[in-house]
């Protein structure tokens, strides 16, 4: 049960920090009207977002988790790219009723996701061992704890230079790239942002191009060579994607910093003394030293950021696994090629996990370069990692290659069912109308078979 | 009124909101099958997508109409004016100083107009083109597909030497399909890639003969024509009790080691036809296959259709016709056959037109590093003259470079004659 006040207590201290930067903005600091709408808002978000997370039994029909991960995306970039807008636009100084508007929504948006998922895994802990009230109140006591720290620090928070380093443009942009990577509750989504935003963008340029190729007549095709085909594969390859992933959330601190650096100095020529010359000089370079610290700290945020989703250095893919059970009175697990969570055609792995028990048995299937599909088990008969090191297991993607994770062995996708040396182990299944159809008890007895033989591999 | 609306319709803040919804249209549409056809399906059918489409375009095309417009014009030069310039100064008024002015900015590369009491001095005034020339391309491509989506004609059709296509007393007859096919392929694990570089199609009407190929499409009477696809056709002799049916056979077995299936209902039969290598190389744990694309060996493997058993196999070479005794078949001669795309289209010409000027326009808009509009501005009252300057880019240097100039004309006229402060508007 201390997971729940460990959870709560975490989400609620990363709201805090976030809320602790806009609190110590001097206008919000300086307006009692300000601050308390400010902090309306986050209790407001703390208050309904854990009681819809909660009351799980009424919502769930409605909103499913990809849709809250979803706007959870949304809010994050609005207040990511709202910043970038303020310091373009420069708007007028607004009347005090809209900003406290504003102000209530923002907090509102800083803390309702993480509540309501808070709420949501709250409840099932309380659920799954019978302790619902035992849960809700460590629950509880763990966002109070969480919180607790902005109210005893506040006062040593009021000594930084808030005033001479942020303004509300750099604030926005600097809470958006922290929420970016704080943002979520690791328990339920793991991916940020980043992820979901790449593969997407992958699937708009290719899909993009191609529809181009096509408006153009000069379609691609398989063995015939066509002109500018390699440029169109080029610019749909994974590259231009994470460029314009890189785009997104580098456009907003290099136009700050673009606008900071490139204000123009001090008139200094018609100044009497050459120490007030100097004077004034460095207090203008200190001011823009001051007003960079919080979007150099975004620019850190987000490398990080690029760097904890892999995207920058680990060229495989692997899509993280989804969940499959046996189709209504059956006892096999049916797989179309074709289905909102997207087409075999793109010729990606898939992973799938089936629960057997406590147990997850996680396997591939993949369209391979011949036009036929292969499933086996996301484990090698050869390597096994280490307990400590379960993210080396399976498999991953590499243009036409699957890779062992473990031993990073290339394995020509054509192969996979066959068994033998580095390969996955394959798993029984046949193909019915454009389905793959796989037999549960043939995916146990592949995965029970797997777990009986002894690893030749090191087990590091 | 009228000036507000097209105020608001040619502001980049538009462009940015038109953009925005149409990314949030796609974003939408991420929640169904197929992300990428709903979302074309929405801006090119459905009222909201046209108009947020149009709109767009609208907004391009007066953008850039506003641009030019606000660049060529030459507003009466006044204080305000001048005021309103990234920065400016007052200098006291000698006999000379219009004259110094003017000589120093056309010094410094300036094209210099005096008029009166005021001096417009201007340089890279025609910097705006770059950027025109990209939007008229993007307009011109974006207009062009919008028109495609609604008035393409296309289809495809497999031809073979001496079938016909096009529309009856315009008919045209395919000639010949030739394709650099290699006598000699070798097929090594994945690494060898199966790759035509020409593949082509001779097309004959009754007053001219073209040539298509699956490059950029042929244009013959209004309608454009293209390779699509290219394979081995190979005659099948079906012996069934009404007689002989000669039937041509359009295979996909390209490239070398790909499968495929004939299904021959009215004999009850499938057939599995493959090519079949010359020669098989083995060195070390690497095998390859040779291929003579040119004479082609097919391997065909026929079964029964309803109890999917084998009753035959065999290996037929390129050179002659081959039959089986077991079997109710027999095959002639391979030929090729070739998938032409006919496209009616009247906006293509203008996509590729505008793909071109947007390509050209870009290209152009590297210049913009160093090729931006510079403007300084001065007029007289009284006894005062008041100078302002703007450069488009880099300010911060041109401010700088104002400072320099103004001090470097104070400094000429002698120590009592210094400049005001110079007011800087960005400060």
């Amino acid at each position: 049960m201390p997971d729940a006040f460990v959870i709560a207590f975490r989400e609620a201290a990363q709201c805090s920090a976030l809320l602790g930067l806009l609190l110590m903005f001097p206008p919000v600091r300086e307006n009692r009207f300000y601050f308390r709408t400010l902090l309306l808002g986050v209790f407001f978000a703390a208050v309904a977002g854990f009681a819809l997370g909660y009351t799980t039994h009424i919502t769930k029909d409605l909103v499913a988790l990809e849709t809250w991960t979803f706007w959870r995306y949304v809010a994050e970039a609005t207040i990511f790219y709202a910043g970038m807008v303020i310091f373009i636009a420069k708007p007028e100084p607004i009347s005090p009723p809209p900003a406290a508007a504003g102000l209530f929504l923002l907090g509102l948006t800083i803390f309702f996701f993480e509540a309501r998922a808070v709420g949501f895994l709250i409840q099932d802990m309380g659920a799954m061992k019978e302790q619902s009230a035992r849960a809700l109140v460590y629950g509880v006591a763990g966002l109070i704890a969480g919180f607790s720290p902005l109210a005893l620090l506040g006062r040593y928070l009021r000594n930084i230079p808030f005033d001479k380093t942020f303004t509300l443009a750099s604030l926005l942009t600097t809470i958006g790239a922290l929420q970016f990577g704080m943002g979520g509750v690791g328990e339920l989504e793991k991916e940020n942002i980043l992820a979901p935003l790449q593969r997407n963008l992958i699937d708009l340029v290719s899909s993009g191009i191609a529809s181009f190729q096509s408006l153009l007549l000069i379609s691609d095709h398989s063995f015939i060579g066509v002109p500018l085909a390699d440029l169109a594969r080029y610019i749909a390859s994974d590259r231009t994607a994470l460029a314009l992933t890189l785009a997104f959330i580098m456009i907003p601190p290099l136009i700050m910093l673009a606008g900071i650096f490139s204000r123009p100095d001090p008139a200094v020529h018609t100044l009497p003394a050459g120490a007030q010359k100097r004077s004034t000089v460095a207090f203008f370079r200190k001011e823009i030293i001051s007003q960079t610290a919080p979007v150099m700290t975004t620019f850190v945020v987000l490398v990080v950021l690029l760097h904890a989703v892999n995207i920058s250095l680990n060229p495989l893919y692997e899509p993280p696994p989804l969940p499959v059970r046996e189709t209504e009175n059956t006892d096999s697990l049916r797989i179309p090629l074709s289905d909102k969570a997207g087409s075999f055609e793109d010729r990606k792995i898939r992973k799938f996990v089936y629960y057997y028990g406590t147990k997850q048995i996680i396997f591939i299937a993949m369209l391979k370069p011949d036009g036929s599909v292969g499933v086996a088990l996301d484990e090698c008969e050869i390597c096994r990692p280490a307990d400590w090191n379960t993210d080396a297991k399976g498999y991953a993607q590499k243009g036409e290659h699957l890779i062992c994770k473990y031993c990073m062995t290339p394995i020509a996708a054509a192969t996979l069912n066959s068994p033998g040396g580095c390969n996955p182990v394959p798993v029984p299944f046949k193909m019915e109308d454009s389905t793959i159809t796989i037999k549960s008890e043939d995916l146990i007895g592949t995965f029970k078979k797997l777990q009986e033989l002894e690893k030749k591999g090191t087990h590091l | 009124m009228r000036s507000v609306t097209v105020k608001y319709l040619s502001s980049w803040w538009t462009t940015a909101g038109l953009v925005l919804a149409c990314a949030a249209a796609y974003i939408v549409c991420l929640f169904g099958a197929s992300p990428y056809a709903d979302w074309t399906g929405f801006l090119f059918h459905r009222p909201a997508g046209l108009f947020l489409y149009c709109a767009l375009i609208l907004n391009l095309l007066l953008a850039s109409l506003r641009i030019a417009s606000a660049k060529l014009s030459r507003p009466a030069i006044t204080l305000a004016v001048i005021q309103a310039m990234d920065v400016h100064t007052t200098l006291p008024v000698n006999p000379d100083v219009m004259n110094t002015l003017t000589a120093s900015l056309t010094q410094k590369g300036f094209i210099v107009a005096q008029k009166g009491l005021s001096v417009r001095a201007t340089m890279n005034h025609y910097s705006f083109l770059p950027g025109t020339v990209l939007r008229l391309g993007i307009v011109v491509l974006l207009a062009a597909v919008l028109l495609s989506v609604h008035t393409r004609k296309s289809a495809e059709t497999i031809l073979h030497e001496g079938d016909a296509i096009g529309p009856p007393g315009k008919e045209l007859t395919l000639k010949s399909i030739t394709a650099d096919l290699p006598t000699k392929f070798l097929q090594v694990g994945e690494e060898s890639t199966f790759r035509l570089n020409s593949v082509q199609a001779v097309l004959q009407s009754a007053d001219s003969t073209e040539t298509v190929t699956a490059g950029f499409p042929v244009r013959i009477s209004r309608t454009y024509y293209r390779v699509t696809h290219f394979g081995f056709t190979l005659p099948v002799l079906l012996t069934n009790r009404s007689g002989v049916l000669q039937k041509n056979l359009d295979l996909d077995i390209l490239p070398p080691g790909t499968t495929d299936s004939v299904d021959l209902q009215s004999q009850d039969l499938i057939m599995t036809i493959s090519l079949q290598p010359e020669r098989t190389v083995t060195k070390g744990l690497i095998k390859g296959r040779e291929y003579d694309l040119k004479n082609p060996s097919f391997h065909i493997v026929v079964q029964k259709r309803a109890a999917k058993e084998k009753i035959g196999e065999l290996n037929i070479s390129g050179a002659a016709p081959a039959s089986t005794s077991d079997l109710p078949l027999s095959f002639g001669r391979h030929a090729f056959y070739a998938k032409i795309q006919s496209t009616s289209d009247p906006a293509l010409p203008f996509m590729y037109a505008g793909a071109f000027v947007s390509l050209f326009g870009m290209l152009l808009m590297c210049s913009r590093f160093f090729w931006y509009g510079k403007e300084l501005l001065a007029v007289r009252e009284n006894d005062t003259l008041h100078v302002g300057y703007r450069e488009e880019f880099f300010k911060k240097w041109g401010i700088q470079k104002f400072y320099d100039w103004t001090t470097a004309l104070s400094e000429a006229r002698g120590s009592d004659d210094t400049a005001d402060h110079p007011s800087n508007s960005s400060l």
